[in-house]
Order: structure tokens, then C-alpha cells, then sequence
């Protein structure tokens, strides 16, 4: 960072970090959260079983905890990730056991008659989940997983605590160093809070879309 | 030789859980004190949000929006680190409860709301029919009645707070994360140390989450 003064213009550069971060984790929770939710459906007992302790243990160790096993212990035992992938890993795995509950609160708001019409009508199994259940169970976690991705915005500022440079980092790295500590602070919640409108807003926009497709 | 290392990280966790048990019993202390202050706000800015005042109303949904709006660890540097440039120097362990406080009462103030809002006007026009005050209809009739819609959530949003104390370790109160970390550098067993710590948070956070499940299907097979 190389500017440090209390005005705005020098966390405006960190907002590309927090997008990255925020949208990495997202898309790394949404791929890990399927075959958690696959295995939480399972017919076998002992996979769900397994799959539900996961999620619950997973869900358990707080996000920021996750940060520093992956930054911090990791580094020290096997691989070393530089402190973005590590924020995104970290992240990304407390997520994948969230997403697994949105995309099963999804499925299980499916009709179950939509099941027993795709069976009737001789569908396969797989082509059934595929083409008839997943699309309408999506649609129905599509608001969920949304207001899951704006918590992400903001939970993307725990990458300021080991290095990141994104927005919080940058207000830190001023607050210590100027006495525009106060100010830059005030910047720093105004950015995040507007990104979180503009994300609400959207979200919103959605949820009408969503509810208007679903009663159709 | 996996028996061997084993063993040894056994005995490793011996000698760091006694420091990290104080850190836990910290965070415990911090979540208690934010709640016990947070969920009454929350209760309040609940009432303030569907009263019929227009200022409350849109008083409320302000601070709630703020206060959802703006990551706990940007509110909990702006109080310890930006706050001492207009001379005000808050203890670290004051910022983290003050922070939570803002969280809990923002977030759970929607779950009472929409607890309140939940319950079928009837309620407090028949409380206003036997000529009860509006101060007493709140407290005898809407609040408990809410409570017990909202007593669910409640329970795990505490439990998220639990969690978020550790975000206190970027200002290093010593609570469990802050030890864990200390720890750390001092002996360079990072993934053992912080691996302990994450147990024991999921030590309170799992049957936390369990007892959240067993009330909830309790009262909904009551209600």
C-alpha cells in the first residue's frame, strides 16, 4: 500500500481484492456444498450420517479460525499458499457446509409430485434430477445462497487480518500509521455499505423474479 | 509412527489447554455481556420498527441497516483503532463487547420483528379491547408471545456470536483465538495449537446447535 492518507481515494483499490475474495470463496463453497449435499441425500445411512456431522463440524469452527488453520498451519505442515488463495480456501470450505443446507432446503421445497410425474412419465432417475428437479430446486435457493454471498462480502474483511490488502486492510494500515484513523473508518463502512445496498437491492429484485417464475 | 505423533500431539495439547481453557471461558464472558446488553436493544428497535411513529420506524430501519451492513471487524477497528484519533481510548475488551452488541442488536432485532409481525393482529386489538395500555399490551402480550417464534433463531444467531469473538484477536483481546495464535508463534506448532482451538469452539458451537434443533422441534410441535 502505498498511499496512506485518510481519504477514500486509498481504499478504493481494495475493493477488487474484497470482490476476489468474496466471489472465490462463493464459487469454491457452491462446488464443495454439492457433493455434501449429494451425500447428506444418500441412501446409505452411514454417508449421511457422515455427511451431516461434516457439515455440523465444518459450520462449528468459526470463519476466522478456518483463516489462520489454512494460512498459518498449513504453511507449517504441507502446502504454502500465499494469504489471498488462503482466505479464499478458508472461506470457501466454511461455506461449501452452508451451501449444502441452501441447496437441500431448495430440493426438499420440490414438489414431490414432481418426482412422481417425471417417474411416470419414464424419465431416468439422473435425467429427472437433472432437467426437471435441479432447476426448480435452484430457483427456490437462488434467494438464499444470494443473501449468503452478500454475508461473504463482508466476511471477506477477515483476509485483512493476515495480509490481504483489501479494504479493511487498507483502513488498518492507515488507522495505525496516520492519526486519520476515525475518517478512514467512516470510508471504509460507507464502501461496504454501499456495496451491501446495491447488493440487497439486487437480491430483492431477484426474490420478485423468483416468486413471480415459481406462482406462474 | 502415526501412534508416536499422535501421542506427542497429545501431550503438546496438555501443556497448551490451560491457556487456551481461560481464552475460551474470555470468549464466553464477551458473548454473555454482549447479549445480555444487545438483545434487549434489539427488542427495542423490534417495537420502534413497527410503531406507528413514522420516525421511529424510520429511525430503526437506519441503525439496522448500518449496523447489518458494515463487517463486525471494520466496526470493531473503527472503535479501538479510529475512535483514539478523536481522543476517545476504549479497552480492547470494551470494543469486542461493544461491537457484538452492535451486531446483536441489528441482526436480531429483524428476527423479533418478524416474530412480532408474525403474530395475528387480533392479539394486541383484543389486548386494547380489554383496555390494556399499549405499554402493557407490548409487555404482556406481544413480547412473550415472540419470544417464543423467534427463541430459535435467537439461540443460534448467540451462537454465530460465539464464534465472532474471535474476530477480537485483531486487537488482541485474550480470548481462545488470541491464545492459540500466541501460542503459535512462540512455539511454532501453529496447526496443532489452532486445530485444539477450532475443537473446542466446536466444543460449544455443536451441542449449541443441537440444543437450537431440540427447542425449535419443541416448539413447533406445541405451537
Amino acid at each position: 500500500v502505498t498511499s496512506t492518507n485518510g481519504t477514500i481515494g486509498t481504499l478504493l483499490p481494495g475493493i477488487t481484492l474484497t470482490l476476489l475474495v468474496t466471489a472465490g470463496a462463493f464459487v469454491l463453497g457452491a462446488l464443495l456444498g454439492l457433493p455434501l449435499m449429494f451425500a447428506k441425500r444418500s441412501r446409505h445411512r452411514l454417508l449421511r450420517l457422515a455427511a451431516t456431522l461434516l457439515i455440523d463440524f465444518v459450520r462449528s469452527i468459526p470463519e476466522l479460525v478456518w483463516v489462520f488453520i489454512i494460512f498459518y498451519g498449513l504453511a507449517e505442515v504441507g502446502p504454502k499458499f500465499g494469504s489471498v488463495l488462503s482466505a479464499i480456501l478458508a472461506l470457501g470450505i466454511f461455506s461449501s457446509a452452508y451451501m449444502a443446507e441452501i441447496y437441500r432446503s431448495g430440493l426438499l421445497a420440490v414438489a414431490r409430485g414432481q418426482w412422481e410425474a417425471g417417474a411416470s412419465l419414464g424419465l431416468r432417475r439422473d435425467h429427472l434430477f437433472v432437467r426437471i428437479i435441479a432447476p426448480q430446486a435452484a430457483l427456490v435457493a437462488m434467494p438464499s445462497a444470494l443473501t449468503y454471498l452478500l454475508g461473504l462480502l463482508k466476511d471477506s474483511s477477515l483476509a485483512s487480518v493476515i495480509g490481504v490488502t483489501e479494504i479493511a486492510f487498507r483502513a488498518n494500515t492507515v488507522a495505525t500509521n496516520t492519526d486519520n484513523g476515525l475518517t478512514i473508518y467512516v470510508w471504509a463502512a460507507c464502501i461496504y455499505l454501499g456495496m451491501s445496498l446495491v447488493a440487497a437491492g439486487l437480491i430483492k429484485w431477484v426474490e420478485t423474479r423468483v416468486r413471480r417464475v415459481m406462482s406462474a | 509412527v502415526n501412534g508416536l505423533v499422535l501421542g506427542s500431539v497429545f501431550a503438546q495439547w496438555g501443556t497448551f489447554i490451560p491457556s487456551l481453557l481461560h481464552g475460551l471461558v474470555i470468549s464466553l464472558k464477551i458473548t454473555g455481556i454482549s447479549l445480555a446488553i444487545g438483545l434487549p436493544l434489539a427488542v427495542l428497535l423490534a417495537l420502534a420498527s413497527v410503531s406507528q411513529r413514522r420516525v421511529a420506524r424510520g429511525l430503526s430501519r437506519c441503525l439496522v441497516e448500518i449496523g447489518r451492513g458494515i463487517p463486525s471487524l471494520v466496526v470493531l477497528e473503527f472503535l479501538y483503532f479510529g475512535l483514539p484519533s478523536a481522543h476517545v481510548t476504549l479497552g480492547a475488551t470494551t470494543c469486542a463487547v461493544a461491537t457484538f452488541v452492535v451486531a446483536t442488536a441489528a441482526y436480531t432485532s429483524e428476527m423479533f420483528r418478524a416474530g412480532i409481525q408474525a403474530l395475528p393482529r387480533g392479539q394486541s386489538e383484543a389486548a386494547q379491547a380489554l383496555g390494556l395500555s399499549h405499554t402493557a399490551t407490548n409487555r404482556l402480550i406481544i413480547i412473550p408471545q415472540a419470544v417464543r417464534i423467534v427463541i430459535g433463531p435467537v439461540m443460534g444467531f448467540a451462537i454465530l456470536i460465539f464464534q465472532g469473538t474471535s474476530l477480537a484477536v485483531a486487537i488482541a483481546v485474550p480470548e481462545l483465538l488470541s491464545r492459540a495464535y500466541e501460542i503459535g508463534s512462540n512455539t511454532f506448532a501453529y496447526m496443532s495449537v489452532l486445530v485444539l482451538a477450532g475443537l473446542l469452539y466446536a466444543c460449544i458451537a455443536m451441542p449449541g446447535a443441537a440444543l437450537v434443533r431440540l427447542i425449535e422441534a419443541r416448539l413447533a410441535a406445541r405451537l
